[in-house]
This record gives C-alpha cells, sequence and structure tokens, in this order.
C-alpha cells in the first residue's frame, strides 16, 4: 500500500486531545466532581477500576456477550440475508418480522428478555435482536447487487448453481457484509451494555456501572464509559483488519 | 450446423425479428455484420440461451457446451486470472480433476503469452490482456459453440491484430462452430467465412459473402479482401439510403 492510502494518525490523536481539553474546560466550570469530574480524577478512577478484583471477570463477560451476540446475528443475518436475496418469497415471509424487530423500542426487547430469560443472556438476546436487521438488510442488498453479467457468464458456461453461490454471490456480498458487520458491531456494545445495566447479571460492565452510579460515583461512571469506548473501537480495530485479511480483492479495483 | 427458423423477438414496441431464417455451417466461422441496435447481441444471447425468442425455433444448439466471448471481458474481479479459468473449468463433469483443469487453464493461458499473468487479478491488467485472459477461457473451455460478441471493439489497431493472431492460432485447433457478430468489416473479412449482413431491425439477411480467401491467407491488402470489403460497403450504403 503506498503512503498516499495511510490514514494520518496525527489528526485524530488532536482530536481525542480537543475533546479532553473541552471536558476539563466544562469540568472547570461545573466545578463539581459528582456531577463532571475533570480527566485526571477519571483517570485515577480508570486505574482504580482497572486494578480492582472484579475488573476481569466483568470485562471478559462482557466481552463474551458481545461477541456471541455478534457471531450469532452475523450467522443469522447471513442465512437469511442470503436465502432473502435469492428467494423473493422468503424475502416477503421475513419482511413483517424484520420490520416489527426495527420498529419495536430496545427497551421493550430488554423488559420482555428479563422475564424470558436468565439476567447473563438478556444482552446477547437484545443484540441480536438489534444487530440482526442490519446485518440481514446489507446481504440482501449485497445480493441484488451482484452483477447479473457475472451470472450470466457463469450460466452460458453451465457453472453449477453451488459454485455461482460460492464464487460470484458470496464474495460479491463482502462489502456489503463487512460495512454491516462494523455497524452492527457497535449497536451490539451499546446494547450489551444498556441491557446489562437493567438485568444486572453477576459479572458485567452494565453492572459496575450501574453500581457505582448508585454511589453516585460519576468518575467510575466515565472510566467504565472510557472502558467501553475502547472496546468498541478495538472490536472495529479487529474487524477491519479481518476485512483486509479475507478479502480477495487486491487494490480494490473491479474491472468487467 | 446451427439454424434460426422464422425467429420472432420484440422488446416492448421494438419488434427486433420478425421472422429471421439464418443458417451458420458446423466448424466456420459466421460472422453477422450490422449496425448498433440490429440486434445481433440479443441474436447471440438467443444461442447462448439466456434470451428465449418470442417464437421459431432454434435448431442445432441443444445440449452443445457454449463458450461466449463477450462485448466486456466478465472476469470475476477477486479472482486470478488462473481462477477465473479454472472457475468455468471446475464447473464441468469429466473435468473435475483439479490437475488437470489446472493443466487446462495454464496452457492455454501459455498459448495467449499470459503464463505470467496467471496469478494477476483482472484490475491489474491492461484491457488487451484482460482479453487475451477471455481468449483463453473461452478456448479452454471445451465450447462446441463460440459466440462473439463484438469482443475486440474497444482495443487499438495493433492490440487488435494481435488478439486475431491468438484467435486464430487457437482457433484452428478445434475448429468450433463460431457466430461473430461485429460491424466493424476488417474484423468481419479477416474472420468469418461466411459473412451476412444484417438490415436495421426488424433485422433480415440482406448479404451474404462467402468469404473467397482461406484463414491462413487473409491479408486486409490482399485484392480478393478488397473486393469483399467494397461489395459489403457498397451493401451497407445501399441500405442506408
Amino acid at each position: 500500500m503506498s503512503s498516499t492510502n495511510r490514514q494520518p494518525f496525527g489528526i485524530p490523536l488532536m482530536g481525542v486531545v480537543l475533546i479532553i481539553a473541552l471536558w476539563k474546560l466544562g469540568a472547570l466550570y461545573v466545578g463539581t466532581e459528582v456531577i463532571l469530574p475533570g480527566p485526571l480524577r477519571v483517570a485515577g478512577s480508570l486505574l482504580d477500576v482497572i486494578g480492582s478484583p472484579g475488573f476481569l471477570s466483568a470485562l471478559g463477560a462482557t466481552t463474551l456477550r458481545g461477541v456471541a451476540a455478534f457471531l450469532f446475528s452475523a450467522l443469522l443475518g447471513l442465512i437469511c440475508g442470503v436465502a432473502a436475496g435469492l428467494s423473493p418469497v422468503f424475502r416477503n415471509l421475513v419482511k413483517p418480522l424484520v420490520i416489527v424487530i426495527k420498529s419495536t423500542p430496545v427497551m421493550s426487547f430488554i423488559l420482555l428478555a428479563l422475564i424470558w430469560f436468565p439476567s447473563g443472556l438478556v444482552p446477547v438476546f437484545v443484540s441480536v435482536l438489534m444487530a440482526f436487521p442490519i446485518i440481514y438488510e446489507n446481504v440482501v442488498a449485497g445480493i441484488r447487487n451482484a452483477d447479473p453479467r457475472l451470472i450470466e457468464m457463469a450460466r452460458v458456461y453451465r457453472v453449477p448453481q453451488g459454485r455461482i453461490l460460492r464464487s460470484i454471490l458470496l464474495p460479491g456480498i463482502y462489502t456489503f457484509f463487512s460495512a454491516g458487520a462494523r455497524t452492527a458491531m457497535g449497536i451490539i456494545w451499546k446494547a450489551v451494555i444498556a441491557a446489562e445495566i437493567l438485568s444486572r447479571p453477576e459479572a458485567a460492565v452494565g453492572s459496575a456501572m450501574y453500581e457505582a452510579k448508585i454511589y453516585i460515583e460519576t468518575a467510575e461512571v466515565i472510566a467504565w464509559t472510557v472502558i467501553a469506548v475502547l472496546l468498541s473501537a478495538l472490536s472495529e480495530f479487529l474487524l477491519g483488519r479481518s476485512t483486509r485479511l479475507f478479502t480477495g480483492i487486491r487494490r480494490g479495483g473491479f474491472v468487467l | 450446423m446451427i439454424r434460426l427458423v422464422n425467429v420472432q423477438k420484440r422488446f416492448g414496441e421494438l419488434l427486433l425479428f420478425d421472422g429471421l431464417n439464418l443458417s451458420t455451417p458446423g466448424g466456420k466461422v459466421s460472422v453477422i455484420l450490422g449496425p448498433s441496435g440490429c440486434g445481433k447481441t440479443s441474436l447471440l444471447n438467443m444461442l447462448a440461451g439466456i434470451l428465449q425468442p418470442d417464437g421459431g425455433k432454434i435448431e442445432g444448439v441443444g445440449t452443445r457446451r457454449i463458450s461466449y466471448l463477450f462485448q466486456e471481458p466478465r472476469l470475476i474481479p477477486w479472482r486470478t486470472i488462473r481462477g477465473n479459468l479454472e472457475f468455468v473449468l471446475q464447473g464441468n463433469k469429466g473435468l473435475t480433476e483439479r490437475l488437470e483443469v489446472r493443466r487446462r487453464a495454464e496452457e492455454a493461458l501459455t498459448r495467449v503469452g499470459m503464463r505470467d499473468f496467471a496469478d494477476a487479478y483482472p484490475a491489474e491488467l491492461s484491457g488487451g490482456m484482460r482479453q487475451r485472459a477471455v481468449i483463453a477461457r473461452a478456448f479452454a473451455y471445451p465450447g462446441e459453440i463460440l459466440l462473439m460478441d463484438e469482443p475486440l471493439q474497444a482495443l487499438d489497431l495493433a492490440r487488435k491484430l494481435d488478439l486475431v493472431e491468438w484467435f486464430l492460432s487457437l482457433w484452428a485447433e478445434t475448429s468450433p462452430t463460431t457466430v461473430f457478430v461485429t460491424h466493424d468489416i476488417q474484423e468481419a473479412m479477416i474472420l468469418g467465412d461466411y459473412i451476412s449482413v444484417f438490415s436495421a431491425p426488424p433485422a433480415r439477411i440482406i448479404k451474404e459473402i462467402e468469404n473467397p480467401v482461406p484463414p491462413a491467407e487473409r491479408r486486409l491488402e490482399d485484392p480478393r479482401l478488397m473486393s469483399v470489403e467494397a461489395e459489403l460497403y457498397k451493401t451497407i450504403l445501399e441500405q442506408r439510403r
């Protein structure tokens, strides 16, 4: 890759510095740590949180829930999306379900899940429902955008349907799928932690945030928020890396 | 031999074929020469089974294997050139042996001077090289019928002449029944054993010429071809009036 394609690292760093500076100014203006603690106070709290005995288990459990929700919604979205992309009947059959899932408030799902599932499963269930429609719709769009000229070529050369699916349709939807997966991943972390706050499983970032809120430990709430943001950023980075690893397109050109 | 008997085809208001009859002899290159929009591509698509005629019959295609050189390369962007060839070869029963597939792909690429670019992706190649790869794909596939839809039109003259040379040397080995559509008179003269000139839609044959020059002797400056060229120009100009 040429140096012109590299993302400049300095500019995002300046953005982070700007956020911290504004935050510091805000904290000085408010003047009360209970309402808005300054960055240094939160940094101290962050170190305390990281050093606390329950940190790794909370982080591990939340990560596991997020990853499980992502894998499940990606698999479900991929299978249903391919089926719906290939079959208008299936697409119309699934359409009402997808509309219902998309329009139902996340709180309704959380409350229902609290009734139906053990507390540790609630965040996974809710996150799958949030992420599935995004991945599903991206996969359907990918299939429907598949180049009919390539499919025509394959049919003239009597390439079996399974090979057309594997070699043309699935790689063709990869861009759509990976875009959907990255959006879904971001939503999953938000949904997992929101559901954890309400369901309060034993080990969870959301439960820790809730406890900090109960004791009005604002700095600790922000410290856990920083951890959640870092978790989300790390997952997006890893997903981006895997996209580049798995894609077979070199130098990004498309020629037909 | 491929025969079209009383073929009808309509696209909305446009009546493309209204009882078209056409015969193309086996083991020869039949060229359909005609203006843009006269239905040349639709004719090939009907032969390939991509389009169905509204009426009439197409005989001699049936279950025979078809190689198709499309106007654009239609190479899968995320597969290497070798991978593109193997993609069509592995689709055939009897050709599933992996090594045999690879050998056929490499042999075809070698024949068109593309062996060193077997691992390149289509986007990494020039237009002429992509067309060579596509010719290799068409000949690596054991097609009994070869359809060609102006595959040389986007190339400059030097590249076009190179590709004609590659094409003729490969074609001579298996001599598939070939239908080649073009609007380029010179391509028609160099490649065609038989040349049929189509009218504007609804297309009908307004002239049929058997090329008097054997393929190996065809040069544009050959007086026999020059007289064919004059005849074709005359036919096309008369049609315009």
